[in-house]
C-alpha cells in the first residue's frame, strides 16, 4: 500500500505544501535547488486525505502570510491536519450508509515520521525522463491508464513514482486524487464534498466504498466508470503539451476542398478564423451559432487551416461516436497533408501523434493543454451539457493561451449570456446581434431559403384520445396529406413505450399506409435497418423519440410531434427536430407540426426562436442588397 | 424497480401490467421450495424491466444434479445419455470435497457484459442486483437453515488490491442479511492463478487450482460438522470451487458439508 507525505518547505519563496509518495525524492529535489528547509506534517494512505489536507494548509498558509516557521507554528499546522482528518472520518462514517460495522478509523494518519524514507531509492535517470514525457505530454490519465500507455511505448520504468514526482517537483507534471475530497463547513452543519477530478461530476454521482486497493475512506466516479474507475486512491496525471508537435510546419494546413461558401458563409466563417489568429485578444471563446442547414462543418475550415499553419494541433470533439466516424474521413480528404485520427473508446490510434483529432467527448477528457484550438461541435448535444463543470474537462485540453471554439444551431442559455451580445432595436426590443468578438450568428441557410415555421396545435385530453383510437383531425389531416404527396414523415413521441402505442393507432387511423410504417427507439436491436429503410424510402412513416432528433436528415420529409408539452422536448430539442424539414435545395419547404396536450412553453419558445432567425436572415439578405 | 430504472437496458417507466405478468410466470415456476407470495416478492424486487426480466436466461428442472448444469443447452450427444443424472464432466471427475453446484442463470449475452461491468469496470451498484438475484436462487434451490455459513470465493490479495474490490464479498455481505446466515471470512488465495482467458485447456486449469486456497484461524477447527455454502459468480470448470472446498476438508478435523452456490453457470 502507497502512503502520501504532507510536508511543508520554506525557503526563499513563500511556503508551501506538498504531497509526495516519495519524500527522498523531495528532499533531493530541494536540496539541490535552493537548499530550502523541509518539515513534515505527517502521512497518510489516503491520495485524497494528502490533498484535502494539503488544501487546508495552503489557505492557513495564505491567510498568515508568514516566510518563516517555528515549532509552534508547525504545531498549528499539525493540528490543522489533525483536525481534518478527524472531520473527515465523521463525515465519511456518518455518508457511508453501507456500513455496519459502527464507529472505525476510515482515514489513517501519522504525524511521527523519524523513520528514513525506503533507504536508498534509486534516483531517475535522464533519459527515462525524457522518455516518459514525451508519451505522456499533453494527457490527462488515470494512473492505469498510464502504465498501460508506456506499456504500449515499450517504456518500462522500475521507479515510476519516484519519476512522476521528480517532474511535478519540476513543473513539468500535475497529480491529483481521481476524486477529490473536501470538508464543507457551514454554521448549521459540515458535509463531505466528493468531486470527480477527471469528469468534473460532484457528490450525486459518486459512490463511497470499501476499498481493498488503500484500505481508507474511499469514493469512485460512477459517470465517467466506462473509462476506468476512477477513485479517491487512483493518481490523475496531467502532464502538459510545452512544444508544437509538428516538424511540417505548412504543409498540415494545405486545404483541398472544392465548395463554395455562400455570402454569409464566407463572412461567418473569417470571422471564427480572425477569432482563432488573434493571439492578443482577451477572447478565448467563441460561438458559431449556425441554424439547422447552414452548413457548419465548413465554416470551420479557415479556422483549423490558420492553427494548423501555425504548426499547432487541432482537436474537434463531437458526442456521438458515428459523427465521429463520419466526420474523420471528409477531414481527412480536405486536408489532406495532415495527421488525422479518429479517437473514440474502441480505436486503435487513440494514442497517435497527430495534427487533427476527432473526438467524442469523452476521449476530451483524457487530453491535457494538447491543442491549441478546440473546437466543440453540437455543444448543446453534449452529454450533461447543463453541468458547468463538463467545460472545466474540456477546457483542459486547450493549451495556455489557445481558443475554444463552439459550434452550435441551439446553443444552451449561459452560452448565449456569455457570448452573444443583444442589441436593443429603435422600437426597444431586443434580438441577438449577427456578431461581437465572442461569437457569429448565421440565421439563414445555405440554400438561401427560410426555415420552415412549425404550426402549434393545442388538443386537450390528447392521451385518451390517443388510447380510445380517436382521430385527431388536425394530426390526421396533416399526415395524410404529406403521404399522399409522396412524402415522409417522422413523428416524434416522448417516451420510447408511446413508440409502438403510436404505431399502432396510426396503423388504424391511415390504414392505406399501415405497410410503409415504422418505430424506432434509442434500443432497438433493429436500429440501423429501420433507419436504412427510411433512407430507402422502404419506410414512408417513421415513429421514433427524441434520438433522431438530430443526424438523421432525409430529404422530402415532414415532422409531427406528438405531445410536444412533454418535458423531454425542450426548445433546443424541438429547433432540432423541425431543423430536420427542408434542408435540401431542391425541396427546401416543407411541413411541421406540434400537436400539444396544452399550452407549454418550449413549443412557443421554439417558433420564436425559429421566427427570429427568419427575420435575421432576411434583414441581412435586405442589407446586402442595398449595398 | 429501482429508481435508476432496468439495470441491463436503462429503460425507465416499465409497462406495469405486462411486468407483473412477467414476474407472476416466474414466480410460479420457481417458487417450488418456498411460497409463491416470496418468491413473488424476490422476482419482483429485480431492477429490471419486463422485457429483460422475460428474457432472463434461467437453468430449467432438468439439470445435472452434481454441477447444476442445464440439460436442454447441451449438444447432441449429452442428449442421447440424457437418462444418466450427472453429466459427463462431472463424471470423469470423481470423488470431490464439493458435494455440488447449483447455478441460476445461463451464461449468455443476457448477462455477459453486466457481469463484467461489475466484476472488471467496478461499477459497485450493480452489487446490490447480483445479491438479489443469488438471494432469489438460494431459496430456489435449497431451504432456509440448510447452512450454517457462506463464503465467499476470495480473491489473491494482489489482485483485490488493483481491482479494489472482491465482487463476491459484497454479493455475500447482501445475501447474508437477507437470509440471515453469517458470512465466514477465512479462506484466502494463496497462489496467484493466471486470468481465465490467458489459460489454455481445461487440464491446465485444474492442474494451477491445486492448492490455491487456504482454510485458516479458529473456521479450520470446528467442533461438529458444519455446513457451508461457498458462493462465486460463474461456475465453469468448477475447478475453484473445489479447490475451495479441498482446502476447508484439508484442515478439517471434523469434516464439513459444503455446497456451491453461483449465478452463472
Ligand atoms: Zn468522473
Ligand atoms: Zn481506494
Ligand atoms: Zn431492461
Ligand atoms: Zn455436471
Amino acid at each position: 500500500m502507497r502512503e502520501y507525505l504532507l510536508y511543508v518547505k520554506v525557503g526563499r519563496e513563500p511556503i508551501q505544501a506538498y504531497v509526495t509518495p516519495c519524500f527522498r525524492v523531495d528532499q533531493h529535489f530541494w536540496q539541490e535547488k535552493e537548499g530550502s528547509q523541509l518539515y513534515v506534517i505527517g502521512r497518510t494512505p489516503s491520495l485524497a486525505m494528502a490533498f484535502s489536507l494539503r488544501e487546508r494548509l495552503h489557505q492557513y498558509l495564505q491567510e498568515r502570510q508568514a516566510s518563516t516557521v517555528n515549532e509552534q507554528a508547525l504545531a498549528g499546522m499539525r493540528q490543522i491536519a489533525l483536525t481534518g482528518v478527524r472531520e473527515s472520518n465523521a463525515l465519511y462514517g456518518h455518508t457511508f450508509s453501507d456500513d455496519q460495522s459502527g464507529p472505525r478509523e476510515w482515514f489513517a494518519w501519522r504525524e511521527r515520521v523519524d523513520e528514513q524514507d525506503g533507504g536508498s531509492s534509486p534516483l531517475s535517470n535522464r533519459g527515462d525522463i525524457e522518455q516518459v514525457k514525451e508519451v505522456l505530454a499533453g494527457r490527462a490519465l488515470l494512473w492505469e491508464e498510464m502504465e498501460r500507455l508506456l506499456q504500449t511505448h515499450g517504456i518500462a520504468v522500475p521507479d515510476l513514482p519516484q519519476l512522476l514526482q521528480r517532474l511535478v517537483l519540476s513543473g513539468d507534471a500535475q497529480w491529483l486524487p481521481g476524486v477529490r475530497l473536501q470538508v464543507r463547513k457551514s454554521w448549521l452543519r459540515h458535509s463531505l464534498e466528493l468531486e470527480c477530478t477527471r469528469c468534473g461530476s460532484g457528490k450525486e454521482k459518486i459512490e463511497l466504498t470499501t476499498c481493498h486497493t488503500c484500505g481508507q475512506g474511499c469514493a469512485y466516479c460512477t459517470e465517467c466508470i466506462g473509462m476506468g474507475r476512477s477513485k479517491c486512491c487512483t493518481p490523475f496525471l496531467c502532464v502538459p503539451a510545452k512544444r508544437a508537435p509538428s516538424s511540417h510546419t505548412g504543409h498540415a494546413g494545405r486545404l483541398a476542398w472544392s465548395g463554395r461558401y455562400s455570402r454569409d458563409q464566407e463572412v461567418a466563417a473569417d470571422r471564427a478564423r480572425q477569432f482563432v489568429l488573434n493571439h492578443w485578444g482577451r477572447n478565448v471563446e467563441f460561438l458559431i451559432w449556425a441554424v439547422c442547414g447552414a452548413g457548419k462543418t465548413e465554416l470551420l475550415f479557415p479556422s483549423v487551416v490558420a492553427a494548423l499553419e501555425q504548426g499547432e494541433r487541432v482537436l474537434i470533439a463531437t458526442p456521438r461516436k458515428d459523427v465521429v466516424l463520419e466526420l474523420a474521413p471528409r477531414i481527412q480528404r480536405v486536408f489532406p497533408e495532415a495527421r488525422v485520427i479518429a479517437v473514440h473508446g474502441s480505436s486503435k490510434e487513440k494514442w497517435e501523434e497527430c495534427d487533427i483529432a476527432i473526438a467524442t467527448t469523452h476521449q476530451v477528457m483524457r487530453f491535457y493543454q494538447r491543442f491549441f484550438l478546440v473546437v466543440l461541435d453540437e455543444v448543446d448535444a453534449f452529454p450533461y451539457h447543463q453541468n458547468p463543470v463538463l467545460y472545466r474537462a474540456v477546457a483542459r485540453a486547450v493549451k495556455t493561451g489557445g481558443r475554444l471554439l463552439y459550434l452550435s444551431a441551439t446553443p444552451p442559455r449561459y452560452l448565449q449570456k456569455r457570448l452573444v451580445a443583444k442589441k436593443k432595436s429603435l422600437l426597444g426590443r431586443s434580438s441577438y446581434a449577427l456578431y461581437s468578438s465572442s461569437h457569429v450568428l448565421l440565421p439563414g441557410r445555405y440554400h438561401g431559403h427560410a426555415l420552415p415555421v412549425p404550426q402549434i396545435c393545442t388538443v386537450s385530453g390528447l392521451d385518451k384520445l390517443l388510447a380510445a383510437g380517436r382521430v385527431i383531425t388536425p394530426l390526421h389531416d396533416m399526415l395524410k396529406a404529406s403521404l399522399d404527396a409522396g412524402r415522409q414523415v417522422f413523428v416524434f413521441v416522448p417516451r420510447v413505450e408511446e413508440v409502438p402505442r403510436m404505431l399502432g393507432y396510426l396503423q388504424v387511423m391511415l390504414p392505406d399506409y399501415r405497410e410503409g410504417m415504422a418505430g424506432v427507439h434509442a434500443s432497438d436491436p433493429a436500429r440501423e435497418e429501420k433507419v436504412m429503410a427510411f433512407r430507402e424510402k422502404a419506410v414512408k412513416l417513421m415513429v421514433t423519440t427524441t434520438i433522431l432528433e438530430r443526424g438523421v436528415t432525409i430529404p422530402g420529409s415532414d415532422v409531427a410531434v406528438v405531445g410536444a408539452q412533454a418535458p423531454v422536448f425542450d426548445e433546443a430539442s424541438l429547433v432540432q427536430i423541425a431543423g430536420r424539414v427542408g434542408r435540401s435545395p431542391d425541396d427546401p419547404k416543407g411541413t411541421v407540426l406540434f400537436v400539444q396536450s396544452y399550452r407549454a412553453a418550449a413549443p412557443q419558445a421554439a417558433v420564436r426562436q425559429i421566427t427570429q432567425m427568419n427575420q435575421l436572415a432576411k434583414q441581412l439578405r435586405d442589407r446586402r442588397e442595398m449595398a | 424497480m429501482s429508481q435508476r430504472g432496468c439495470v441491463r437496458c436503462g429503460i425507465r417507466v416499465a409497462a406495469r401490467n405486462q411486468r407483473e405478468a412477467v414476474v407472476r410466470s416466474w414466480a410460479v415456476r420457481l417458487s417450488g421450495r418456498t411460497s409463491y407470495a416470496h418468491m413473488y416478492r424476490l422476482v419482483d424486487q429485480l431492477p429490471l424491466c419486463a422485457g429483460c426480466l422475460e428474457e432472463m436466461p434461467v437453468i430449467g428442472e432438468r439439470i445435472c444434479e452434481q454441477c447444476g448444469r442445464s440439460w436442454e443447452h447441451q449438444g447432441q450427444q449429452n442428449l442421447l445419455e440424457s437418462r444418466a443424472l450427472r453429466c459427463r464432466d462431472c463424471r470423469s471427475i470423481g470423488e470431490s470435497a464439493l458435494g455440488g453446484n447449483r447455478g441460476l442463470l445461463r451464461y449468455d449475452d443476457w448477462g455477459k457484459d453486466l457481469l463484467g461491468l461489475y466484476k472488471y469496470r467496478g461499477d459497485e451498484r450493480l452489487a446490490d442486483f447480483f445479491g438479489k438475484l443469488l438471494t432469489l436462487a438460494i431459496y430456489r434451490y435449497f431451504r432456509s437453515g440448510q447452512f450454517d455459513y457462506l463464503v465467499a470465493v476470495p480473491l489473491h490479495a494482489k489482485r483485490l488490491s488493483e481491482r479494489g474490490f472482491n465482487q463476491m464479498e459484497r454479493v455475500a455481505g447482501q445475501l447474508s442479511r437477507a437470509i440471515g446466515v453469517p458470512v465466514q471470512d477465512a479462506l484466502t488465495r494463496t497462489k496467484e492463478t493466471a486470468k481465465l482467458s490467458q489459460q489454455t485447456g481445461r487440464e491446465v486449469r485444474i492442474h494451477s487450482m491445486q492448492d490455491a486456497f487456504a482454510w485458516k484461524g479458529e473456521a479450520a477447527h470446528p467442533k461438529k460438522p458444519s455446513r457451508i455454502l461457498l458462493l462465486d459468480d460463474i461456475y465453469t470448470t468448477g475447478s475453484t470451487l473445489r479447490a475451495c472446498a479441498q482446502a476447508i476438508h484439508k484442515d478439517e478435523t471434523v469434516k464439513s458439508h459444503i455446497w456451491s452456490l453461483t449465478i452463472f453457470r
